[in-house]
């Protein structure tokens, strides 16, 4: 791999080339120029025209909630201005270089940075829409799709960052969350509870906080109330039964739980469906509301607290409510929620019908009457700011050349928690700023209220991009951004290559899922079997015997079919990964790499991957946005990945396979920034926290504490996954006294049994002992660790 | 990040400590098992590697001074060594030893090495131990019958030739490398001398190092029932 300063030399010699300015300027200049991060200078042509060299630079906020949405952000402006520049006036020009924050441009043109500041403000302003709602596009810096950020739940936690658009926005807003919601609708297979889809109605559609709290409540008042769809439409949907009257009144008066008052209210109720809704279904609203279980208690009743039971509430409140609130209010609500939950004695196509109507048709209100159904709840939660500011705050701090449009006009008294530097303005939410919220960061100890905002326009823009790609996700009740491992790495990667690395990548968690899979089957079956043996050893019957016997053969077969996919998978992983067959397992629980991905929390997207920027010398930035590894069972979410995160060792484990996997000696980079400069650009390097870490450091040090630890700890899983990662971080820190411990934690001195598994050996006679030569291998190989740091410290 | 510890000086300190300790005869002759006064096998426990240096490095603390310590420690060290020629013949080394420390009295005031010897003791002691103890042993184990084959002569021939040929012992030996290798092959054949008494039981089958392997399962059984008991 050639250095970073050749690389810029022949990218402004292709430059220098392709706008014909040989003559004006040298490729060492604007090479010189470019590592130097020169901000602007212009030079006459003999044409009359000048040559103009400047960097379009915007900073990117290197915390965890806004790193990615700003990288995002970057692209973005960085195609917008590319595209500013190649468009009508300025199509002279050249992308020289570029890393996440800078880009350098060579320009042959009449015009000056003002103007082409003008006309690059405009081209945002015209792109914001597209930017913040439209599908994909990575030609203009677009990632993701509405549709990922509708994956929530409940509707009453604040799943959905609208307080980050302008009110302009809402019908783009509604338009796009429309379309989601239809390609949702029609993906989706209806074999669950649809809450998700219910929930998006309720929250972007509902009237006010009952409707948003219960999105039963909300598609029943659809039906009945506000006739975006018929109620036979529903009743059909859900299966509701068509009860006649006259069995309806029997069944209320044999049923003895209910005394007078109640079947007078609810002769009254059958009065008022009666008068209001003709439908051939309406009565079995009624039938479905008074059932009872086998051992004669409200169906609708069973498993829910004291308070939230609804045939307890209407025995309760009937008297006092009208009987147009009780069908509102109890029935209707508590009979749909109870048939989306039992989804399989609904009408599948019906209910998939009657979704996408009521989608259908709110859209229809939402453009024919804004006032009362364009996003009615939440048209409050939008931010107060025009098109023209919300252009102005996104582009503060951005640069063209020596042109700094929207420097802050006044000073800031608290910041945005996460810039530090402009005003704020977004809430403290927790889909904004994860489950932190509410929390003491540096700023909020300035602040009198804690309610006052705390994130600015811009960095809470990067939060809404990143969730748009990514997603969210509920952590206990909160919507919570969902959190990434982001990898940048610079290689002469074309596309092909790119997509081979990423199919690669899913078809290794398709492989270590198989492999779980037939794991769990194995152990089943073992367990099976063993119980069998000893329930055969105490069985006196002959028959018996037999059933057993058979049952053992039967689990033995099962674990032989188990352990032969086993085996199958680790071929086909092996083969898909070449570069392991000499010195690894394919078996997660003995290789660290692997367990990495075997931990990750798989989601339908698996890896984003994204080549960002234009690229130079064939070398390309690319993005991988990896899954988090999962926490073990009753774990916080982020019990794992955290610890991952903070260890050098595992992160640079992870690195080491993605590194073997695209076969390239481009740089790595882990929580660091790539820029442009010698020292984050050197070959064979993987940047952790931007620390430079050689290849071969990795190979000679971390490669050799991270296998033992994969070696001793015994348990599996994500549970394993954190005491292994644990123990390499002691082994690191200090090698021979963690293998001390382990020694003295494992059978093979002086003890029976330990936590430690005990590394592979048998026993001895001629020694009278066992063979403990992996020991001495690896007290062999931490003490060299021991010594390379001895040298790394007096260096 | 790495704790900061005197490593170069530590390492051969280690080296000499263990050195000294082995030829007095006061570290295990066998890593594995071995019979205790009733006949039952007994696992060689980690305590009986590290007896001496934490006696040392306690005696030290408890003076806190590295001489006194160490002449505290010596008299003990020496009422343990039960031959009074194998305590005239090593006593140079003690006091070269003790010289050493001395000289580098700095290494033993800093807190992290004290500390860090503690820590890693066990992994030095074995990594001293475990080759120049499986050659001893597996050379005798080959030379049953032989009690000739530890006369010096004998093992300037046999030693050689057995560590040539035996594939475990190679396999032993890639892992020290040429180097430390020679070093091990030296002490063992020291003490394979000095040790003659114990080693000719052994080559006459009179020490029954060797247990079956039902032996050892049944003792690895065993144990493990007394230490969930506990």
């Amino acid at each position: 791999m050639e250095v970073t300063a050749d690389i810029i030399y022949q990218q402004a010699e292709e430059a220098i080339k392709e706008l014909g300015v040989e003559d004006s300027v040298s490729a060492e200049r604007v090479a010189d120029s470019v590592m130097r991060q020169a901000a602007y200078w212009e030079t006459p042509m003999r044409s009359g025209e000048k040559l103009i060299f400047l960097r379009f630079f915007s900073p990117v906020v290197q915390r965890e909630e806004v790193f990615l949405g700003n990288v995002l952000f970057n692209d973005f402006l960085s195609k917008a201005f590319a595209r500013t520049v190649a468009n009508g006036k300025y199509n002279k020009a050249k992308l020289v270089a570029n890393d996440l924050e800078s880009y350098y441009f060579l320009l042959r043109t009449s015009h000056s940075v003002e103007q082409i500041g003008g006309e690059f403000r405009a081209e945002v302003k015209r792109s914001l829409s597209e930017l913040f709602f439209s599908e994909q596009d990575e030609g203009k810096g677009i990632y993701g799709s509405v549709e990922n950020m509708l994956n929530f739940v409940k509707a009453d936690v604040e799943p959905f960052p609208v307080f980050v658009m302008p009110q302009v926005y809402a019908k783009d807003l509604e338009r796009a969350v429309r379309q989601s919601l239809l390609q949702k609708i029609e993906k989706s297979v209806l074999d669950r509870n649809p809450t998700s889809i219910t929930a998006n109605l309720a929250f972007f559609y509902s009237h006010n906080g009952t409707e948003m709290q219960s999105p039963p409540k909300f598609l029943g008042r659809l039906a009945f109330q506000y006739k975006v769809m018929s109620s036979e439409q529903l009743e059909t949907s859900l299966n509701i039964p068509g009860t006649a009257q006259n069995e309806l009144e029997t069944l209320i008066e044999k049923e003895s739980l209910l005394d007078k008052p109640h079947k007078e209210a609810l002769s009254a109720l059958i009065q008022y469906v009666n008068d209001n809704f003709s439908t051939p279904y309406c009565l079995g609203w009624f039938e479905l509301f008074l059932a009872k279980t086998d051992k004669g208690a409200w169906k609708l009743d069973v498993g829910k607290k004291q308070d939230q039971k609804p045939v307890g509430r209407f025995l309760k409140e009937a008297g006092s409510m009208s009987s147009e609130k009780v069908f509102d209010e109890i029935v209707v609500k508590a009979v749909v929620a109870d048939r989306l939950s039992n989804i399989d004695v609904c009408s599948k196509s019906n209910l998939r019908k009657v979704l996408k109507k009521a989608v259908r048709s709110l859209g229809e209100k939402a453009e024919s009457d804004p006032d009362a159904w364009l996003t009615p709840y939440i048209q409050a939660k939008f931010l107060s700011r025009n098109e023209e500011e919300l252009t102005d705050l996104l582009l503060s701090g951005s640069s063209i050349g020596y042109n700094t449009p929207n420097l802050f006009g006044s000073a800031v008294g608290v910041g945005c928690r996460f810039c530090g530097i402009r005003p704020n303005e977004a809430e403290d939410k927790n889909i904004l700023v994860g489950q932190s919220n509410h929390k003491f960061h540096n700023h909020s100890s300035k602040q009198k209220n804690k309610e006052e905002p705390k994130a600015c326009v811009r960095c809470s823009a990067c939060v809404y991009l990143m969730i748009k790609l990514i997603g969210s996700e509920s952590v206990g009740k909160p919507q919570v951004p969902k959190t990434y491992n982001l990898i940048f790495h610079y290689g002469r990667h074309d596309d092909d290559e790119v997509e081979r690395i990423t199919r690669t990548i899913d078809r290794v968690w398709d492989l270590l899922h198989e492999r779980r899979e037939a794991g769990n089957i194995r152990r089943e079956a073992n367990k099976q079997i063993r119980e069998a043996k000893e329930k055969l050893e105490r069985a006196k019957n002959e028959q018996k015997k037999l059933e057993l016997e058979d049952e053992i053969a039967r689990n033995r077969a099962q674990r032989e079919q188990a352990e032969a996919a086993i085996s199958e998978t680790d071929d086909k992983t092996l083969e898909l990964l070449p570069f392991m067959k000499d010195w690894d397992s394919p078996n997660p629980a003995e290789n660290p790499s692997l367990d990495v991905w075997a931990n990750s929390q798989l989601s339908e997207s698996r890896v984003e991957r994204h080549v960002l920027g234009l690229g130079m010398g064939g070398y390309r930035v690319i993005l991988f946005v990896l899954p988090q590894i999962s926490a073990p069972y009753e774990k916080e979410h982020d019990f794992a990945q955290r610890r991952f995160s903070y260890s050098r060792v595992m992160v640079t484990a992870l690195l080491s396979f993605l590194r073997q996997l695209c076969g390239c000696d481009g740089p790595f980079y882990y929580q660091s920034l790539p820029t442009l400069a010698p020292e984050t650009f050197k070959p064979g390097t993987f940047y952790v926290r931007n620390q430079p870490i050689s290849v071969s450091e990795a190979q000679t040090e971390y490669e050799a504490v991270t296998q033992l630890a994969w070696r001793l700890v015994q348990q599996s899983g994500s549970d394993g996954f954190v005491r292994k990662l644990i123990l390499a971080e002691k082994l690191m820190k200090d090698p021979l006294g963690t293998f001390s411990a382990v020694m003295r934690d494992t059978a093979i001195l002086g003890r029976g049994k330990g936590r430690y598994k005990q590394l592979p050996g048998e026993y001895r006679k001629e020694w009278g002992m066992h063979d403990l030569t992996g020991y001495a291998k690896f007290i062999r190989q931490l003490s060299k660790l021991e010594e390379v740091k001895r040298h790394g410290d007096q260096r | 990040m790495a704790i900061s510890v005197d490593r170069e000086k530590l390492d051969e300190f280690c080296s000499k400590l263990f050195r000294t300790l082995d030829n007095l005869g006061l570290l295990p002759r066998s890593l594995g098992w071995r019979r205790d006064a009733s006949g039952r096998p007994r696992k060689i426990a980690p305590t009986e590697f590290e007896k001496y240096p934490r006696l040392l490095f306690g005696s030290i603390q408890r003076y806190n001074d590295v001489e006194a310590g160490f002449r505290e420690w010596e008299s003990r060290l020496l009422r343990a060594v039960k031959s009074p020629n194998v305590r005239d013949e090593h006593h140079p080394d003690l006091v070269d030893l003790r010289q050493w420390m001395v000289d580098h009295k700095e290494v033993f005031s800093k807190g992290a090495n004290v500390q860090h010897l503690r820590t890693s003791l066990l992994a030095r002691v074995f990594d001293y131990l475990y080759p120049r103890r499986v050659l001893a042993i597996a050379f005798c184990s080959a030379h049953k019958g032989d009690a000739g084959a530890i006369e010096p002569e004998s093992l300037d021939k046999e030693l050689p030739n057995f560590i040539e040929t035996d594939v475990q012992i190679q396999k032993l030996r890639e892992v020290y490398g040429e180097e430390e290798w020679k070093a091990i092959a030296t002490d063992t054949r020291s003490s394979l001398i000095a040790n003659a008494a114990y080693y000719r039981m052994v080559l006459g089958e009179k020490e029954t190092l060797a247990l079956s392997a039902e032996e050892v399962k049944e003792a690895e059984e065993q144990l493990e029932s007394e230490e969930e008991s506990e």
